[in-house]
């Protein structure tokens, strides 16, 4: 009785969150806003509709494949934020205007100009580390 | 009131799928405006993300937990586009 | 400091302290990024700033940066060549050097003590 309630409070909350999300994928302004809502408010939405979903079922090897879902979301999600995100910085995706400041275009403009001026080792050097 | 506990959680199983197919229909659109190659990569990355959760909602609204691994295969998949896309991005870049 | 000669159990305590911060920074930041969009005006004033790291091994890195994407409102977009900068996009930027501040205490620091 009580853990339906749980359940029930866990799935409505989760599929709030998502919902948020997908609104916020909508309603923000730029990209890398738009980025925030996708990857967080999503994955904590995922979390809970599982956690409902672990206490639904209420049996061992169920958990341990939910576990390995949340887990394996919890680990990719961020991975996949990061190239994306740094992909799109490069593609020049616009900031919103009311962006307060940009520390990373000085050091971009920095290493293109070394491009430019045929540094091909320091050129090939950014894109390396997180690949 | 008491009417609905019996069966609450399966109004919130259906409530919930209901909210997130709406979710994804929000998702959807912004897949289909852009304006950048970016943004649909995102709406793309938070449908599956969506459809993922929507499989977790499934399988306590149906009681089959069997649909559970899908989720991951899911998982898995998009993972690997993603990344196949954001490298692709960097190239079409240079 | 020396994380090397500390012993299992205070590593172990730690990590077990650090996964409740992380669950509780997830938290406040899934309510924070969803308080901003249901609000119909919008308090965010992003901006990217840069925050040094200095010689995290690999492992440290991916805790940090996972730990960074999952939080109030941060996002890492960039790490520079030689790896002593992390370029985070954050939500909320109404004083650059405070928030580097805080960044490079509260996550660096945690991060560089457990793992």
């Amino acid at each position: 009785m009580i853990t339906d309630i749980l359940i029930a409070f866990l799935l409505l909350g989760g599929s709030a969150f998502a919902l948020v999300a997908a609104l916020g994928i909508v309603r923000l302004p730029d990209f890398y806003m738009r980025m925030h809502a996708a990857t967080k408010a999503s994955a904590f939405g995922l979390v809970l509709i599982f956690a409902g979903a672990a206490l639904y079922f209420g049996d061992l090897l169920v958990l341990l494949e939910i576990l390995l879902i949340v887990f394996f979301v919890y680990v990719t999600a961020p991975i996949a934020a990061h190239l994306i995100g740094r992909a799109a910085y490069h593609m020049n995706v616009p900031l919103w205007e009311e962006t307060q400041v940009d520390e990373l275009r000085p050091r971009i403009e920095e290493s293109e100009a070394e491009i430019e001026s045929g540094n091909a080792s320091a050129a090939a050097a950014p894109d390396d580390p997180a690949d | 009131m008491l009417l609905f506990i019996p069966h609450i959680v399966e109004i919130a199983g259906s409530a919930s799928m209901g909210m997130l197919l709406l979710a994804v229909a929000l998702a959807t659109w912004r897949l289909l405006r852009g304006p950048d190659l970016a943004d649909r990569v995102v709406a793309l990355e938070m449908i599956t993300l969506l459809l993922i959760a929507l499989i977790g909602v499934y399988a306590v609204r149906t009681g089959i937990d069997a649909v559970l691994p899908v989720a991951i295969v899911i998982g898995l998949i998009a993972f690997l586009g993603t990344v196949a896309f954001a490298r692709y991005l960097m190239r079409r870049k240079a | 400091m020396s994380t090397q000669r500390s012993s299992v159990f205070l590593r172990l305590w730690r990590g077990l302290l650090f996964s409740l911060f992380y669950v509780k920074e997830v938290v406040a930041s899934s309510f924070l990024v969803a308080y901003d969009i249901l609000t119909p005006r919008l308090y965010s004033r992003p901006g990217i700033i840069a925050v040094s790291l200095c010689s995290l091994t690999d492992r440290q890195l991916l805790v940090l940066t996972n730990l960074v994407t999952m939080t109030p409102g941060t996002l890492s977009l960039d790490l520079s060549a030689d790896r002593s900068m992390l370029y985070i996009h954050h939500m909320h930027v109404p004083d650059p050097e405070a928030l580097r501040r805080q960044i490079e205490e509260d996550y660096v620091r945690r991060v560089r003590e457990i793992f």
